[in-house]
């Protein structure tokens, strides 16, 4: 980990420091001015003014990236005021924007969704558009005292444009405390003093864009990141919580009756607490309003049952009060963002989302989502992000998941008949972000489902060993028809795989060139080792085959020997470290090439 | 009464004994999750009525009963939303009635109905919507729904009923669906016409129960279909709307007086009326203009690029007017009719006689005048007197004038003398030709280096330049590398040169590309195993038939590609000295009346030709010519599925 946040500071600097990595030219567009403002006013209400000078560079610019802006807020409580939009024209040529270039619609998220329906999007088109042009928008979000729990924010101090110049002003009153913390930067802001505020402002130019990279760190992690507050602590937003009625746990005779009816057909705990997921996130609407735009103000459960329907963090609330009520341990968690959480700076705008921590009798606590029946654990599948856990007693505890390594092992002894039947055992183990905990606690039987070349019908007979949130060990009787694909005299054979190994991270293919850290859901290790009987008619064209390659990222090894009737196959990865620097990518695309290949993945025989 | 008519008309169907509460007793006998295994919300009745006035305006009133299958229909059933835009229509929820399976009956609060701005994207006209929240619904539940409609989509006039009134004045039309995602045990239309009014209907793609009769003033047409099941897709379908049962009805005579009301009421708008700054726009455009055909196409692609695909409403008259030149020119965006529009403007300055056209992209118009148009073209009077069709908004960064992914599709000209409907010519699949020649050495080792070139006409065209259309200048390579990194993991992209693909009218896309891939074959022993990279369908998203799945032996319903298309491939692969041929794959030459392949490999020495020529000769197919379609698909996937086997020296 040490070594990952050192590889993230070499390429801040770099980044930095050259900003002329790629031409401003070649981007579709570039903000001359980019300017966010936040000010706490003495009554406590908040100002949000946004300010941009943005020049678009390609029709892509026009036609589908920044032809409109789009602003949502709550009219019971904010205000929207435009103070000025208007396009400059190549030519110089100032067109404003007209009147009915502005217009307020329900945001997307919203619809269907009653409770949020008095949410508005402002749409503002720009017009006068073309190669050249120049939008310039200012607005103020003015929001009324007591809709947000503090003056908090995170910005991220880089757009998917370059930036020539890029302000954060934040402006509290005088003798209040701002705190914040910079991530992946030293810059410091200027304070000053006047009119009785002090201002705090972070002001950087020359910002090269975001990198589009794909499989880069969770919410740009890697870019300097902003987060303010003027709350030191989060013990204030937890109150603020607290003290909904949401989080009041009043008892509702509606749930109660469909706990009870639930309850009378569930025979143990576990199937309960499933049950009760499963009632959640399958037969619920979910509702993703951002928390933001609700001023992190949630429905209580009742009201939420009622309506069939709630946003994720009601759906934890719920979820966890429905637990409590069947008499299960259960409190709702937050997500934060690992990258950009500071205990000493509470802030809510860097919440991810919101999950269940409950606890089956006897075994460690498992966390549950509300947006999916998830097989993992979320402590495997949030790992690197901050829990927050909202006790019963109004207190809070803090679990950081670690990104720790992870590991799918299966061992096989096979027989393939005359008839080119294959049949034999195997054992295997699942560790970490490998390891489906959930899915096989909720039933046994589902480690048939996680083998790529058996489907659940070719696996006889399954035993799982081993169960725990750190482990799965299974052994299995398996047989099928038609494993080997005929084509001419020839017969390809794919070696099996385990489906929760690097094939679930989806990166099949990958490209030469690499400018931001490549980020893996955990480091990995993947070994198997199969033996499989042949029968005298067929013969292992592909000879002995030894590939062993070692590199600063990990270590490949693929082994085919065969001795007499008898094939030995030995496929191995492991992946060091979860984040991949790019000086080292060449040697991770190195390993993974070589374990995506089809010489790596099928043996073939001739009849 | 009114209000039970629909009933009436139910227990009539079904000889259901009227109850004390006859909704009660349907909601029992309608059927559950047993008698609709797969169905999640079952429509027990959905009836309307619609009261014809002699302006035209229609009173609308619907009445209709859900039946809730299974949580997941519930789930859905959350809210009742209904769309409207209410510069011309008036929409009122009048009764909202849950009905659980209890027995209980909760009447929903209509003071709780929402109205509220729809969401909305790219097109931003002040659409509305009403919200009633059912909330919490268990199968076996049921909602009633009794709602009151007046209006249009769109309108001219404004005074109190007026701007509910139809813009053709006195003329009515309606396009009724007889088919729906959910079962639908009965759906009933009637409508009321005065009597002085000719009404022209057809029943198309099936039967309903008819009946008209005279009450009073008024003529009477009842509409009926019972038990109607969900249509089963099939991959590529045409619209559901061309195939499955719907109503088409309207007063007007003929689309003669539907295309001249068109071309008036541009013109007595001043749609297309010049400005100085347009007039000094087009001057500039066409200051090097040659041709008649030069001046069409420089302003038809300069609309294209430069007016942007972004609706914002013109207020009274926004629906089927086109907004002025002068208000496009000015805001520089505006959706098909006003991109049409700024087109026709800017024609007519540079003294081209050229009118506005409706069209339907997506699905068939039939041939009673009822409004089946959901998009907005140019057309354009040669000098040879005939009309050319032009459609600046399917032309953007395209090397056509009209976009021949609208071929076979109907379209109606609003021009002055009157138009009848038409519909737009096939285009020779050479027009969209996509040819890509490789040459290629295939090393001992497995390593194949080798060199292509891609160039690609028309729609083609516009396929291969998705690849620099849709993404920044700084991913470009990338994109072309991920297409080879598709064929496999190692492929190293050593040269490429593609131009500037957004100069689209310089000529057509070529790009130029050297690549070397080490173990592309798996060499076994002296067995090397291989599949040609363009074999291997290399640029198959330029190819949209790739993505039809051919295992579909038997289609019920006409099906669509994007566009007709010609595939010309060849590749040379020279190999190693070889000792023999194990497995070649076989050669296939079937010339059929719609679709054709002749695809194969030729080994000549150490050689190794693989030639692949394909035509696709239209967008939409007959279900009969499946056969055809599906051959050359399921042969161009052999060729990439099955490798070349060969056993060399040494």
């Amino acid at each position: 980990m040490k070594k990952s946040i050192g590889l993230l500071i070499v390429f801040i600097s770099i980044l930095f420091t050259f900003p002329g990595m790629a031409q401003n030219e070649d981007y579709d567009a570039v903000y001359q001015k980019l300017s966010k403002s936040y000010t706490l006013n003495p009554d406590g209400s908040i100002d949000y003014r946004l300010s941009k000078s943005q020049k678009l560079q390609t029709y892509l610019s026009i036609n589908r990236l920044f032809g409109e802006t789009f602003i949502i807020f709550d009219p019971d409580f904010q205000t929207l005021k435009i103070d000025e939009a208007y396009t400059l024209m190549a030519d110089g040529k100032k067109v404003i924007t007209p009147e009915n270039a502005f217009n307020k619609v329900l945001p997307r998220f919203a619809r269907k969704a009653p409770a949020f329906n008095h949410l508005r999007e402002m749409v503002v088109t720009h017009t006068g558009l073309e190669i050249g042009s120049i939008i310039n928008l200012k607005y103020t979000i003015q929001t009324l005292n007591g809709f947000f729990p503090a003056l908090m924010g995170t910005e991220v101090l880089a757009e998917t444009q370059p930036v020539d110049t890029l302000t954060i002003y934040v402006k509290i009153p005088q003798g209040q405390e701002l705190y914040y913390h910079l991530f992946n930067s030293t810059l410091k802001p200027q304070i000053g003093n006047a009119n009785g505020y002090t201002s705090y402002t972070w002001e950087i130019q020359h910002i090269p864009a975001i990198s589009s990279e794909k499989n880069q760190l969770d919410n740009h992690g890697n870019y300097p990141t902003l987060i303010f507050s003027t709350l030191d602590s989060y013990l204030d937003l937890v109150d603020y919580f607290n003290n909904q009625e949401a989080f009041s746990n009043q008892e509702s005779t509606l749930i109660n009756e469909y706990i009870n009816k639930i309850s009378f057909k569930k025979t143990n705990k576990n199937e309960l607490i499933f049950a009760l997921q499963d009632e959640i996130v399958k037969n619920m609407k979910l509702f993703t309003v951002p928390e933001e735009y609700t001023g992190y103000c949630l429905r209580t459960p009742e009201e939420v049952w009622k309506s069939n329907g709630g946003t994720v963090a009601e759906k934890a609330v719920l979820l966890a009060f429905m637990l409590k009520q069947a008499g299960i341990p259960a409190a709702p968690v937050l997500v934060f963002d690992g990258n950009t959480f500071d205990k000493k700076v509470g802030n809510l705008t860097n919440l991810e989302e919101w999950i269940v921590q409950t606890r089956i009798p006897e075994k460690e606590p498992i966390y549950l989502s509300v947006k999916q029946v998830n097989a993992f654990d979320m402590t495997a599948l949030s790992a690197g992000q901050v829990f927050m856990v909202l006790k019963p007693d109004g207190s809070y505890s803090i679990k950081e998941p670690k990104v720790e390594k992870s590991s799918a092992m299966m061992k096989g002894i096979f027989t393939i008949d005359p008839d080119h039947v294959l049949s034999g055992d195997i054992t295997g183990e699942l560790t970490g972000r490998s390891n489906p905990y959930l899915a096989l606690l909720r039933e046994n039987e589902k480690i048939k489902h996680y083998f790529s070349g058996f489907s659940s019908s070719n696996i006889q007979k399954a035993n799982l060993l081993e169960l725990s949130p750190q482990k799965a060990s299974f052994s299995c009787q398996v047989k099928k028809e038609s494993m080997m694909k005929k084509d001419s005299n020839f017969y390809f054979f794919s070696i099996p795989l385990l489906k929760t190994g690097i094939q679930s991270v989806g990166i099949q293919t990958l490209v030469a060139k690499r400018i931001t850290p490549f980020k893996l859901s955990a480091p990995i290790e993947e070994k198997y080792e199969f033996t499989f009987a042949i029968p005298e008619d067929l013969t292992l064209i592909t000879n002995d085959i030894d590939i062993y390659i070692n590199n600063q990222i990990g270590t490949f090894v693929y082994q085919v020997k065969q001795k007499k009737n008898t094939v030995l196959v030995k496929k191995s990865l492991d992946i060091k470290e979860a984040t991949i620097a790019p000086e080292d990518y060449s040697d991770f695309k190195s390993l993974l090439d070589n374990w995506n290949i089809n010489i790596t993945s099928e043996l073939i025989f001739l009849d | 009464m009114r209000k039970y008519l629909f009933l009436l008309v139910f227990i009539g169907f079904y000889g259901i004994s009227v109850a004390e509460d006859p909704i009660q007793d349907l909601i029992k006998q309608a059927g559950d999750a047993k008698t609709f295994p797969k169905d999640n919300l079952l429509v027990v009745f959905d009836s309307t009525i619609s009261d014809v006035q002699e302006s035209g305006l229609t009173f609308v009133r619907n009445h209709t009963l859900y039946k809730i299958l299974t949580t997941t229909g519930a789930k859905n059933l959350n809210a009742l939303t209904f769309g409207y835009d209410p510069q011309s229509a008036y929409v009122e929820i009048q009764k909202a009635t849950i009905y659980r399976r209890d027995g209980k009956i909760i009447n929903l609060d209509l003071g709780s109905v929402m109205d509220y701005p729809a969401p909305a994207r790219a097109i931003y006209w002040g659409a509305r919507e009403i919200m009633i929240e059912t909330g919490r619904l268990e199968p076996g539940d049921a909602v009633e729904v009794v709602m009151f409609k007046k209006g249009f989509t769109y309108a001219l006039l404004q005074d109190d009923d007026d701007k509910y009134i139809p813009p053709m004045r006195g003329h009515f039309y309606d396009i009724v669906e007889f088919y729906s995602s959910n079962p639908v045990n009965l759906k009933v239309y009637q409508v009321k016409v005065p009597k002085e009014k000719s009404l022209q209907f057809e029943f198309y793609n099936g039967e309903a129960q008819v009946s008209g009769w005279i009450k009073d003033d008024e003529f009477v047409y009842t509409f009926s279909k019972t038990n109607m099941v969900p249509i089963k897709s099939e991959q590529r379908m045409v619209a559901k709307s061309d195939v499955a049962p719907k109503l088409l009805i309207s007063t007007s005579p003929d689309w003669y007086a539907k295309s001249t009301w068109f071309f008036q009421v541009n013109e007595d708008y001043g749609s297309f009326d010049n400005t100085p700054e347009i007039q000094t726009k087009v001057n500039e455009i066409l200051k090097d203009a040659k041709t008649e055909l030069d001046s069409i196409s420089l302003l038809t692609h300069w609309c294209a690029d430069e007016i942007r695909y972004s609706g914002i409403s013109m207020g009274e008259g926004e629906g089927f007017t086109l907004h002025k030149g002068e208000m496009t020119f000015t805001d520089r965006c505006g959706v098909c009719k006003d991109k049409a529009g700024m087109l026709i403007t800017m024609l007519r300055a540079a003294g081209f006689e050229s009118y506005p056209a409706m069209t339907m992209a997506g699905s068939r118009i039939d041939y009673i005048p009822a409004d089946q148009f959901n998009h907005c073209v140019t057309v354009v009077k040669r000098h040879d007197g005939n009309y050319q069709l032009l459609d600046p908004t399917w032309v953007p960064f395209l090397r056509e004038l009209w976009s021949s992914a609208e071929q076979q599709q109907q379209y109606l000209m609003g021009v002055p003398e009157g138009a009848d409907l038409a519909t737009t010519p096939i285009s020779d699949p050479a027009n969209h030709y996509i040819k890509i020649t490789a040459n290629a050495e295939l090393e001992a080792t497995g390593t194949l280096t080798g060199n292509l070139i891609i160039t690609a006409e028309g729609q083609s065209d516009g396929s291969v330049r998705r690849f620099f259309k849709y993404s920044n200048k700084t991913q470009w390579d990338q994109n072309i590398e991920r297409e080879f990194l598709r064929i496999h993991p190692k492929a190293m992209i050593t040269e490429l040169e593609f131009g500037d693909p957004m100069d689209y009218m310089a000529g057509p896309i070529r790009i130029k590309i050297a690549y070397t891939i080490p173990d592309y074959a798996v060499v076994a022993g002296k067995t090397m195993i291989f599949t040609p990279i363009l074999a291997a369908q290399l640029f198959k998203s330029t190819q949209s038939h790739l993505y039809f799945n051919p295992e579909l032996e038997k289609r019920s319903y006409p099906f669509r590609d994007r566009c007709s298309r010609q595939v010309e491939i060849t590749e040379s692969i020279k190999l190693p000295d070889i000792k023999q041929t194990i497995r070649i794959p076989g050669s296939v030459d079937k010339t059929g009346q719609v679709a054709s392949i002749k695809a194969g490999y030729q080994l000549n020495g150490n050689e190794l030709r693989f030639t692949e020529q394909i035509s696709l000769g239209k967008r939409i197919y007959k279900p009969e010519e499946w056969s055809e379609y599906k051959t050359v698909v399921e042969n161009q996937n052999r060729f990439a599925e099955e490798p070349v086997i060969v056993e060399i020296n040494n």
